[in-house]
């Protein structure tokens, strides 16, 4: 039980920190609210913000990120259950339940509920984080370049295939993503690729310029276009601080679902790709798989609230392990947490957890306290969340635009990564209105260096001889895993085309790029 | 919203996926054959001493083997015409927004960050979100002096509102 002392160290460290403090608590508040505004994901927050970490410590930049993460989580439920509208992909089955029980009159009750869930799922995603990243990073010590490599590759398999509906345009994102990276200095031959003379590009394109651009200006386009219209929330409901308490049986009778979905939540989101969205719907079926009577889920359960929402938080502990064990994100807000990492002078993977104790360590005990700060915030603030969304969904546009330029240009002062980032926009929305995820495009960027690194360290070690990628039982093993994924995605969509074509045939064939295309992968 | 409209917006925004699918990947090709072109020039490397062109080569390559089988599974989906624009007006706010972001970036370039960026908010606020006069005056003002307070004041990031 290691862990706990450094766990109670880092909470320690968290604690004593004001500004540490602060920074977790705009983080969960900007999180809850970005969350909460329909259309607006995690990522773009996240993405938009990034450039704040510039002036920050690494330990309260990193706080941030994590924060807005965790708060995204929380928020996303707000607008399931008051709008009926999910304010991304893994708050589409809290309107399952959440919204009829808002229509039953009990609004409070279904906020403060999917908010005590939401913690219990936050908890159990943070304990399961703290045991087990220490192992992993141990684990991950025996890998080699190859393994990294082999590794990395399975990473961008599985987000392109598990929770996509299309894998070949999300494979056109990722290796978009991994050919971007390859701009600039060659880090070993110092030759330039790919720069067309321009010394702006000798750094290659910033990480912060492709986040902005493909996650921040293409969803104000898309919002613009009109296929995300900004919605209204003239129909809520005042609140009553009264009315936010469910009794505390009511809480004991819902533990066990709740309990459940946290569980579902942080296995499934150790695996890449898979994420949040995945994680809600398998913790949803599994939870009409316990019930006796299932016959109230979809009109109103509990449950049917309880379960997902604990599953979604649940996740995040889960997706941050490989994230910061490994140095390796299995989605989109992973990535910009390892991109926060390395802005922040950090090394992402196993030796992280030696080299910087000092910072991993706190923002493991970070997690906890902002769960701790978003139950508080996500309960008794909720009357006043549900009126804010009024005054701030009419100004999203000049905001969002002002960060974005502001974000870009604060970190080089140079106009050059504004424009570039414009184009990049542009090039987003065209992705997203293909049905191409930008998601992946994002995680082919930052894992690129990575992966070429690791590649050619391997060929370099193994004196140019290419069967060190299958040498050895823990390359096998990857190798064995990289061959299961593809079948198993590859049989999936078979099948899945099948029953689709199926349905398809009852209906008047239409050409329509959906979410699960344009949001994945591993939802956030 | 009615069934009706829902099903007339679904349909806008699959035209709008068939006519930007295929533009976005001769983009995307057009990129990689560029990547291939500049690569030609660069060392591939051999054996052990893998070049800097390696990497990119292999990767430009599968993007565009990736492009081609894209584009033959889009010329095989129903209701594939790419020439087919029939009822799909580009919405005001979106050509509004797109304009003044490239008038904004001009201004910037002439005149400083500073006042191109009050220009986008500006514009963004009155056009786009359509508020009134005074009140995208006052929103611009607060939004410019919460940046400047968030990232000059408190984050001490040196951002240049002049022109240099």
């Amino acid at each position: 039980m290691d862990f706990l002392s450094l766990v109670t160290d880092g909470l320690a460290t968290v604690l004593s920190d004001p500004s540490t403090l602060l920074w977790c608590l705009i983080g969960v508040f900007v999180g809850t609210v970005v969350g909460a505004l329909p259309g607006v994901g995690t990522p773009t927050a996240m993405a938009v913000l990034l450039p704040l970490t510039f002036g920050l410590e690494p330990l309260s930049a990193l706080t941030l990120l994590v924060s807005i993460y965790l708060g995204g989580m929380y928020g996303g439920r707000i607008s399931s259950i008051l709008l009926n509208i999910p304010g991304d992909a893994s708050a589409v089955v809290s309107t399952f339940d959440g919204h009829p029980l808002a229509r039953q009159g009990k609004v409070g009750y279904a906020m403060t509920l999917s908010a005590v869930a939401s913690f219990i799922g936050g908890i159990i995603g943070f304990i399961g984080l703290a045991a087990l990243s220490q192992t992993l990073a141990d684990v991950a010590i025996e890998f080699g370049p190859a393994h990294y490599f082999l590794l990395i590759v399975l990473v961008l398999l599985m987000t392109s295939g598990i929770s996509n509906a299309r894998p070949l345009r999300s494979l056109i994102a990722v290796v978009l993503g991994l050919l971007i990276s390859t701009v600039g200095m060659d880090p070993v031959t110092g030759d330039e690729r790919f720069t067309w003379g321009l010394i702006d590009l000798w750094d290659g394109v910033p990480l912060a310029v492709v986040a902005i651009g493909v996650f921040g200006i293409s969803e104000l386009l898309m919002r613009l276009d009109g296929r995300d219209e900004p919605a209204t929330v003239g129909g809520v409901q005042k609140l009553t601080l009264r009315a936010l308490f469910p009794s505390p049986r009511s809480l004991a009778r819902y533990s066990p679902s709740m309990a459940r979905g946290g569980l579902v939540g942080f296995v499934i989101g150790l695996f890449p790709g898979a994420g949040a969205s995945m994680a809600t719907f398998v913790a949803y079926a599994t939870e009409k798989v316990f019930a006796r009577d299932t016959s109230r889920f979809g009109k109103g359960d509990p449950r049917g609230l309880a379960a997902p929402e604990a599953a979604d938080n649940g996740s995040v502990g889960g997706a941050l392990i490989p994230t910061l064990a490994l140095g390796i994100p299995g989605s989109a807000a992973g990535a910009l947490i390892l991109g926060g990492l390395v802005m922040a002078g950090l090394q992402p993977g196993p030796q992280l957890f030696t080299a910087s104790a000092d910072i991993v360590w706190p923002l493991i005990a970070a997690v906890l306290v902002a769960n701790v700060l978003l139950l508080v915030l996500n309960t008794v603030m909720i009357p006043m969340f549900a009126a804010g969304l009024n005054v701030v969904l009419p100004l999203l546009t000049p905001v969002i635009t002002a960060l974005c330029f502001v974000g870009v240009f604060s970190a080089r002062g140079s106009l050059f990564d504004v424009g570039v980032m414009v184009l990049l926009g542009l090039l987003g929305y065209g992705m997203r209105l293909g049905g191409y995820p930008v998601a992946n495009l994002l995680l082919g960027v930052i894992l690129g260096p990575i992966l070429e690194d690791n590649f050619r360290k391997a060929l370099l070690s193994s004196q140019g001889r290419y069967d060190t990628f299958w040498d050895g039982p823990l390359a096998i093993g990857l190798i064995t895993a990289i061959i299961t994924a593809v079948t198993l995605t590859t049989v999936f969509k078979i099948r899945s085309g099948r029953s689709l074509h199926a349905v398809a045939s009852l209906r008047t064939p239409s050409y329509a790029p959906d979410s699960a295309d344009t949001d994945a992968p591993a939802g956030r | 919203m009615t069934e009706s409209s829902s099903v007339l917006e679904k349909d806008t925004s699959a035209r709008k996926g068939r006519v930007a699918r295929p533009i976005v990947l001769m983009i995307i090709a057009g990129w990689a054959l560029t990547v291939l072109w500049h690569a030609w020039q660069l060392e591939g490397g051999r054996g052990d001493e893998v070049g800097p062109a390696a990497v990119p080569v292999a990767l430009a390559t599968l993007l565009l083997l990736l492009i081609a089988a894209d584009l033959v599974r889009f010329r095989r989906s129903p209701g594939s015409d790419p020439h087919d624009r029939s009822h799909w007006q580009v919405p005001a706010p979106l050509v509004l927004f797109t304009g003044t972001v490239v008038l904004s970036f001009a201004v910037m370039n002439l005149a400083g960050f500073g006042l191109g960026l009050a220009l986008l908010i500006l514009i963004c606020a009155a056009g786009v979100e359509r508020l009134r006069p005074l009140r995208a005056v006052l929103t611009t003002v607060l939004i410019l002096g919460v940046l400047y307070v968030v990232f000059v004041s408190l984050l001490q990031v040196p951002i240049e509102l002049l022109p240099q």
